[in-house]
Parts: C-alpha cells; sequence; structure tokens
C-alpha cells in the first residue's frame, strides 16, 4: 500500500521582515502517512506543529523538502489551485476556529459545499449527519458570536468532515473543549477514521493523542520519535504516551 | 500632567485613526471661515440688490453651520470606534473611567488646538482665493474688496469650542455606558445579524413614492415651492429608510430562498452584504442625500448663471419699457414723450428701434372648469391664477399689419403661457369662442411670467368693457388701460446707454406721473449679482458636499477593509480561490459605490421637473439649456465620483488583500 501523504526533508524558515532575524520553524522532517491512518503529532508549544500542518493544506509553503499527496507534488499545485485543491482534497480544522462571523452556523458548515457547487438536496442531509454526530443541531441557527468557544470549535469541525476530504487536518480540536465534549469530538473522529477517514491531529492532550493509532513527537523541527498503538488499548497507549512525553521533557534539563 | 503626555502620545500614535478626523475638522473650520468672511464683508451690501445677496449667503451660512456640527459627530462617531479598544484596554489594564475622561478631554483640548488653527489659516487663504473668484462672478468693481474682520475668527473659534464640547460629551457618554469587555470588542466584528423591518421599508417606499410624486405632478412653481420643500423632506426620509431598513430587508429576503441563496456566488455577496448594509446603511444614505444636493444646487446655480442672457430677454423683451396706468392718461402719456425726446436730445447717438405703444388691459382670473372666474382679491396668486390681457382689434391690426376679421363672440387667442380649456369658454359667463389662435404677435413681444397668461384680440371696445364690468361688479367706470410704451435702443457705448436711460428714468421722476419704467440694462446688473451670487454659493457648497461625501466614502472604504480582511483571508482558508474573491470584492465595492449615486442620479430625474419650474420663476425658460446642463454636472460629478472611488478603493484594496 503505499502512502497517502509523504513529507520529504521538509524544512521551514522564516525570515522576520522587520528583524531581519531568521526563525527555523521546521528543519528536517521526514513523514508518512497512509490512507486509513489516524496520526497524532505532540510537541511542546512553539515546536513547529502547526507549521508543518498549514505546509500540508497547502496554506503556507516549505522553504524546501517535498510534499506528496496521493502521488502529487504540493509543489505543482500552483496558487491559482490551491484553493479548489484544499477544498476538494482537504479538510482542515482551526486551531483559532476561523468561523465567517457573517454567516450562521448552519451555513459556516454548508461553505465548502456551496463554493464546490453542489446542489441544495445533497447537502443538507450531509449536514444532518454532521450535526447530529457532533451534537450541534440546536445551534444550527445561531451565529459564531452566540457560541462558546467548545461550540465554535465543534462547528469548525463539522466545515471541515462535511466534505468527506481524503485527508484531514486537525490542530488542536479539543484545545477549546472540556473532557465531556471532547471526548464527544474524538469519538467522532474515531468513527470516521473507521469509515476511512485519513487524519492527521496535531494535540497537546495525552487522551486525545491516545485515540490516535500513531503518535509523532515533534522537537526542534525534527519527528524526534513515534510511538504505534499496535495492539494496545486506549489505556495502555495513554500510558506509554504520558511516560514518552515525561521522559522527552526530563531529557531536555 | 500624565494625562496631558499620555494624550499627546496617543495622538500621535494613533496617526492613521486621526489623521482622517483632523482633514475633515481642520475642513470644517475653513469653510465656516470662508463663509463668515463673505457673510460678513461690508462692501456687499453696497451692491445693487446686495442685502438679498447678503440675506442668501447669510443662509447659505447657516446651513454650513448645521452640515458641520453633523458632520463632525459623524466623523467622531468613526473616530471613537476605532478607539473603544485601546480605551477598553487602558480600562482593563487599570485605569478607571474618571482617568479615561481626563485622557479624553485632554486629547480634544489638543485636536480642537490643532484643528483651529490649521483650519482659520487654510479658512484666510481660501477665502482671499474665493473672494476673488465671487468677484469675478458678480463682475463687481474693484471697489468690492477682502475684508478680514478679526470678530470672523472669534466667531468660528467659539463655534468650534462648542462643537468639541458636543464631542466631548458623546465620548465621555460613550466611554461611560460601555463596560471594559464591552470596550475591549467593540471593534471586533461579530455583531448580530440584522433583522428584516417590514415596516420601516414600506414606510421608506410610501415616503419616496410621495415624494416623487409630488416633485413630479407640481405643476406651477408658485405652488412648487412650498409643497417641494415637503417632498424633499420625505424623499430624504425615504431614502434613509430604504437604505437603513428596505436593503436589509430585500437581501434577507433573498437569503430566505435557499434555491437562490445556496449558490457559490450568492452566498457570500449575500451574507455579506447584509452586515455592510446594517453597517453602512447611514452612510451609504448620506453619500446619496450629499450627492443629490450637489447635483441639484450646481444643475440649478449653473443654469441660472449661464441662462443669465436668456432670463433677462425672456423677463424683458424689450430694453426699456414704461407703463402707465391711470385714467385720463393723456398728460401722462405726454411726459413719457417728452422724456425721450429730451433724451434724444442729449444723445443724439442713441438710436431707438422697435418703438411702439400698446393699450392693453390686464386683469387676473381664476381657472374653472368651463373658462374663468375674478380672482379672489383677498386671495393669493397660486398655480390656478391667470393673467388674460384683452386688446382691440385695432390694436391687433395696427400691431399685426392684418385684418382680424372676427365679431360677436370671437376672439384670436394668443397662449403666452398655459393654454385655453377649449375653443368655447366663458369669462365669467361671458361665452367667448376662439375663432383662431396665434403663436406670436408682432411688435409686441410678451413678457415670460411665472403664472399662466393669455392674450385675447376682443372684437371692440364694448366687449372689453363688458368683461370688464363683470369682473370688477360696482365700480361706474370702466377700467383704464395701461399703456405700455416700449423700444429698444442702441447707444455707440455702454456709458452712454446707462446714461440715455437714466436720463429717461430721471425725467420721468420728476413729473410726478406714476409713469412706471422697466429697463433691462438695470435688471441685467443685478441678475448678475444675483445668479453669480448663487452660482457662488452652489459653487461653495458642492465642494463641501462632495468632500464630505469623499470622506465618507473614505471612512467606509477603511473600516469595512480591516473588518473585509479577516473574512476573506479566512474563505482563502476555506477553498475560496483567489480570483473568485476578487470577484466577490470587487461586485460588493461597486455595489456599495454606485448605489447611492444611482439612487441620487433618479432623485435628481425626479425633481427635474421642479427644477425646471424653480428656474422659470428666475424666468429662465430655456429647458434645453437646463437639460444640458443639468447632464453636464451629472457628468461632471460621476466622473469626480468615480475618481473618489478609484482612489479610495485602493486602499481599500491595499487593506484587504495585504499578506499576513
Ligand atoms: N508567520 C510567522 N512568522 C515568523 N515566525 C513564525 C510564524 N509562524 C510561526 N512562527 C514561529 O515558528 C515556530 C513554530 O510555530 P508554530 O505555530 O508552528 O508552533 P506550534 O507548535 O503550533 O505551537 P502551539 O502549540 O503553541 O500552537 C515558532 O517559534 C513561531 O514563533
Ligand atoms: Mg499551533
Amino acid at each position: 500500500m503505499t502512502a497517502l501523504l509523504e513529507v520529504n526533508n521538509l524544512k521551514k524558515i522564516y525570515q522576520s521582515r522587520r528583524s531581519g532575524v531568521a526563525i527555523e520553524a521546521l528543519s528536517d522532517i521526514q513523514l508518512e502517512v497512509e490512507a486509513g491512518e489516524y496520526v497524532a503529532i505532540m510537541g511542546e508549544s512553539g515546536s513547529g506543529k502547526s507549521t508543518l500542518l498549514n505546509i500540508l493544506a497547502t496554506l503556507d509553503k516549505p522553504t524546501s523538502g517535498q510534499v506528496m499527496l496521493d502521488g502529487r507534488d504540493l509543489k505543482t499545485v500552483s496558487e491559482k489551485e490551491a484553493a479548489a485543491f484544499r477544498r476538494q482534497h482537504l479538510g482542515f480544522v482551526f486551531q483559532d476556529f476561523n468561523l465567517l462571523d457573517t454567516f450562521s452556523v448552519k451555513d459556516n458548515i454548508l461553505l465548502p459545499l456551496v463554493l464546490s457547487r453542489m446542489a441544495l438536496k445533497e447537502m443538507l442531509p450531509l449536514l444532518d449527519q454532521v450535526a447530529k454526530s457532533l451534537g450541534i443541531q440546536a445551534l444550527l441557527e445561531k451565529f459564531p458570536y452566540e457560541l462558546s468557544g467548545g461550540q465554535q470549535q465543534r462547528v469548525a469541525v463539522a466545515r471541515a468532515i462535511i466534505t468527506k476530504p481524503e485527508l484531514l487536518l486537525a490542530d488542536e480540536p479539543t484545545g477549546a473543549l472540556d473532557s465531556h465534549t471532547s471526548d464527544q469530538l474524538l469519538e467522532v473522529f474515531q468513527q470516521i477514521n473507521q469509515q476511512g477517514q485519513t487524519i492527521v491531529m496535531v494535540t497537546h492532550s495525552s487522551i486525545a493523542a491516545s485515540r490516535a493509532k500513531r503518535v509523532l513527537f515533534i522537537k526542534d523541527g525534527l519527528v524526534f520519535h513515534q510511538l504505534y498503538r499496535g495492539e494496545m488499548t486506549n489505556q495502555q497507549f495513554l500510558e506509554m504516551i504520558a511516560e514518552t512525553m515525561t521522559a522527552l521533557l526530563s531529557k531536555e534539563d | 500632567m500624565f494625562f496631558v503626555k499620555l494624550a499627546f502620545q496617543n495622538l500621535r500614535k494613533n496617526k492613521r485613526a486621526y489623521l482622517p478626523f483632523f482633514i475633515s475638522m481642520i475642513f470644517l473650520v475653513a469653510l465656516n471661515t470662508v463663509a463668515q468672511l463673505i457673510i460678513t464683508n461690508p462692501d456687499m451690501a453696497k451692491l445693487p440688490g446686495g442685502a438679498s445677496a447678503q440675506m442668501m449667503f447669510g443662509l447659505g451660512g447657516n446651513i454650513i453651520i448645521i452640515f458641520s456640527v453633523i458632520f463632525a459627530i459623524y466623523t467622531n462617531s468613526f473616530l471613537l470606534k476605532q478607539r473603544q479598544r485601546e480605551f477598553g484596554l487602558y480600562n482593563v489594564l487599570g485605569m478607571g473611567k474618571r482617568e479615561l475622561y481626563r485622557l479624553v478631554f485632554w486629547e480634544n483640548v489638543f485636536s480642537y488646538l490643532m484643528s483651529i488653527i490649521a483650519g482659520l489659516i487654510t479658512g484666510f487663504v481660501f477665502g482671499k482665493l474665493s473672494f476673488l473668484i465671487l468677484r469675478k462672478l458678480l463682475g463687481a468693481q474693484s471697489a468690492f474688496g477682502f475684508h478680514v474682520a478679526g470678530s470672523v475668527y472669534l466667531l468660528v473659534t467659539v463655534m468650534f469650542l462648542i462643537i468639541y464640547i458636543l464631542l466631548l460629551l458623546i465620548d465621555i457618554l460613550r466611554i461611560r455606558r460601555t463596560n471594559p469587555i464591552e470596550l475591549l470588542h467593540s471593534d471586533r466584528s461579530g455583531e448580530k445579524e440584522p433583522k428584516s423591518r417590514w415596516l420601516i421599508t414600506i414606510i421608506g417606499l410610501l415616503t419616496l413614492g410621495t415624494g416623487y410624486y409630488w416633485a413630479v405632478t407640481i405643476k406651477t412653481p408658485l405652488d412648487a415651492i412650498s409643497l417641494f420643500f415637503v417632498a424633499i423632506v420625505l424623499v430624504i426620509i425615504g431614502t434613509y429608510c430604504l437604505f437603513i431598513a428596505g436593503s436589509v430587508t430585500l437581501l434577507k429576503f433573498l437569503k430566505h430562498r435557499p434555491n437562490f441563496y445556496y449558490k457559490a456566488n450568492h452566498f457570500i455577496s449575500v451574507s455579506n452584504m447584509i452586515y455592510r448594509m446594517k453597517q453602512n446603511a447611514a452612510g451609504l444614505a448620506s453619500i446619496c442625500i450629499l450627492s443629490t444636493m450637489v447635483l441639484v444646487t450646481m444643475a440649478t446655480t449653473v443654469s441660472l448663471y449661464i441662462g443669465r442672457a436668456d432670463t433677462v430677454t425672456s423677463l424683458y423683451p424689450y430694453d426699456l419699457s414704461i407703463q402707465v396706468n391711470e385714467p385720463g392718461t393723456t398728460t401722462s402719456l405726454k411726459a413719457v414723450d417728452k422724456a425721450i425726446a429730451d433724451a434724444q436730445d442729449k444723445y443724439p447717438n442713441v438710436k431707438i428701434t422697435e418703438k411702439n405703444r400698446v393699450s392693453v388691459y390686464e386683469v387676473p382670473f381664476t381657472k374653472k372648469a368651463q373658462g374663468y372666474q375674478t380672482l379672489d382679491p383677498n386671495k393669493s396668486y397660486n398655480a390656478d391664477t391667470i393673467n388674460m390681457q384683452f386688446i382691440t382689434t385695432q390694436t391687433y391690426e395696427r400691431l399685426a399689419k392684418d385684418k382680424a376679421n372676427i365679431s360677436g363672440h370671437q376672439v384670436i387667442a394668443y397662449p403666452v403661457r398655459g393654454s385655453l380649456p377649449g375653443r368655447h369658454f366663458q369669462i365669467n359667463g361671458t361665452d367667448l369662442v376662439v375663432q383662431r389662435t396665434i403663436h406670436s404677435l408682432p411688435n409686441f413681444k410678451q413678457q415670460r411670467t411665472p403664472i399662466d397668461m393669455i392674450l385675447l384680440v376682443m372684437p371692440n371696445q364694448a366687449s372689453i368693457d363688458k368683461i370688464l364690468k363683470a369682473a370688477y361688479p360696482g365700480q361706474a367706470a370702466s377700467q383704464a388701460p395701461t399703456v405700455k410704451t416700449f423700444f429698444d435702443f442702441k447707444a455707440p457705448n455702454h456709458k452712454t446707454r446707462i446714461a440715455f436711460k437714466d436720463t429717461i428714468k430721471k425725467d420721468l421722476a420728476k413729473t410726478h406721473t406714476t409713469a412706471f419704467l422697466e429697463s433691462k440694462d438695470e435688471y441685467e446688473e443685478t441678475s448678475n449679482y444675483i445668479t453669480g451670487g448663487f452660482l457662488f454659493l452652489g459653487i461653495i457648497f458642492g465642494i463641501a458636499f462632495t468632500l464630505a461625501t469623499a470622506l465618507i466614502i473614505y471612512y467606509k472604504q477603511v473600516s469595512e477593509g480591516l473588518d473585509d480582511k479577516k473574512r476573506f483571508e479566512i474563505l482563502q482558508k476555506v477553498g475560496m480561490d483567489r480570483k473568485a474573491i476578487k470577484k466577490v470584492i470587487h461586485s460588493q465595492i461597486m455595489t456599495v459605490f454606485f448605489f447611492p449615486i444611482i439612487m441620487a442620479i433618479i432623485h435628481l430625474v425626479f425633481a427635474f421637473s421642479f427644477i425646471k419650474n424653480l428656474l422659470l420663476v428666475f424666468g429662465l425658460v430655456n429647458g434645453d439649456l437646463i437639460l444640458w446642463t443639468t447632464i453636464a454636472t451629472v457628468a461632471i460629478f460621476v466622473i469626480i465620483y468615480f475618481i473618489v472611488y478609484q482612489l479610495t478603493a485602493k486602499a481599500y484594496y491595499k487593506i484587504v488583500e495585504r499578506q499576513s
């Protein structure tokens, strides 16, 4: 089986325009994700997780290195095509939600479908489905400013998964949720993953990470360590992740 | 001292927010200075017709003051909106509201000092400049000088002190009413979705419709002036209602049509426009009203100025006309003849042409379905008033050199303005039949008047007397005719012309007759002052309103650009390509921009018949001239508007498209 996503020697250097200081956010990332996989990425704040995800989502360009999605080099996706490419192949849950305040929750979720010119008849059943699975049916007619942070996050997730993308990228999707709703969201992720949805999720929570099949640790712009679930239960996997985290942190000192 | 320093720092740091505010305030100070300099100029009163011109300018000055207050509040509200977040931050960081008031107070003090100083200097420079223009327009002599009264500066300084105190109160009230969280977030979008308001929409439609209907159906200018004012108020109310409620209602209506709404291009524009209209409807309506004002003032005043020669000829068909209206006119007429002959002796090189003398009976009537009835002497002239002139067949035949061939009830009708109810009509019950209609009467050119006028050639003196008797019952003697003596004259130069006219005028005054002299030259001079004065006012208003429009547009672009930037970024991330986004931005800008100007042009179209009627009061009958002037005004204004649009749209695109 070939990898759905393949990242080779990815490097990203931010050049600060004002001071001219270069910040190396990613130095040399190697990564492969197979179709149907569920990968969690962990790392401390500022380690470059969002940067990586943004590059995978074609929202940002790498300084060097290669990203292949489904056999296609993202470099060949021109700026013009990038938007359509994102719409057709990717779903993205942003760290800061990025909901449009001019749209109701319903319209926010439908946005990618409308942009793809789907017929209204086809959209509505999809909307029902995701809204139910995320428990936001009651919020559909509300506006983002009327929602709590956690509710907004679930809406952002709904918008990302409604298109059934080849690859779902999520940047801390449980960041603003309490443990209950966070469980609910992770349940949804697991469900759609079982239906074949490939997921790459950035998270700070070991619990969230423990639901994935594989966990990557990023440090100093490198994939530092990987853990595979194998046959472990959630609980066992969680313990292992926690141990690794402590080990990683203590090594630093 | 701390607050003084902090306030000063704020002004410097917030240059971007403060600059447009300063420009507006300086502009307002300068505008008022110019206006007051003109109004208080002592030379103005010395001009012929100067008193009325001064009154006119005084009125204009008051309008500018009202406009300044409104515009200052608008500009300030825009500034306040941008600064609220900063106030919130200070508040959260431990600055009490009291301290905030002090901060705002000092900011306003600096702001006041800066704008008043810069404004007065600018005002002085432009005052001088506009005086030169005004003098040119009026064709006034060099005696018309530029005077600078210190009182003007004092007046403007005090006026803006009051305006600034008002602004300070508004600021304080605003800070007082909000809590820190709100202050912090007040510049963040995420407002409630506006509701559709059918009632206000319907009120808007009704008021606009009524206003339009009145503006179009008004037939006579005398009616027009009072009614049209009401029509203007209705149209203004209608415009605001429709922009504020109507636009949102329409968009929400579209939004509730899922098959229309959930289309890629409608989806984003409709939902964005709802918010845009909510935030900007008042601004857009103001742009529309201001644009309409500019168009109407400019079209009217320019028409008057360009058409002033036309006006003079239509109001004064002859160079000189002397009317005598008293029983036993022979002595008076002799005095008239003598005055003319004496003047001729004195100025032998003045050549008199087209001289004639006509006896005519003039009676005002009220229009009725079948004909005319004597005007109630207690009532003033109105749309139904008509002036009838009666002449005899002898007079007609002498003038027209044509056989009248009428008898009995027959008349020859010359509708100078307006028309007859039909071939058969009655005057106070007397039946008359129109034998034929003529459209000019040689050697007796008619004056164009704002009210209807019909000249009737009657078979004989008896038939005229019969009508006069019915019209003025109880008066024993038959009414005396008005004897009009009129002629054109050519003089070798302007000075002789004026001297010749003045000689006759003085001579007649000495004879103590009731002879009433009308001189085209005299009128021409006053007309120059009046039309020139109007044009000058028109230009000042035009510039003021256009600048105000441009500033409102600029504010809108900047504030919307900041809001829209984030939205378009998100859309791009979610998968809308740049080209599509550009298209949406473009169509949005176009709609927002051209909606007000298109509405303004529609307003103008409906106001056109009124403008024509109004100009008729001033004696301007040349409809083509008015039409072309109006079209040219619209064209020029649209070009200026488009340039403003281009400039500010660039600022908007820069904000929206700035890559983060
Ligand atoms: N636009 C940018 N310009 C310059 N530097 C940037 C930019 N975006 C991110 N960085 C820097 O790159 C590094 C990685 O940032 P990134 O946002 O990927 O971190 P992260 O792992 O997502 O952190 P967190 O868990 O806090 O979200 C940081 O040091 C950050 O300061
Ligand atoms: Mg991040």
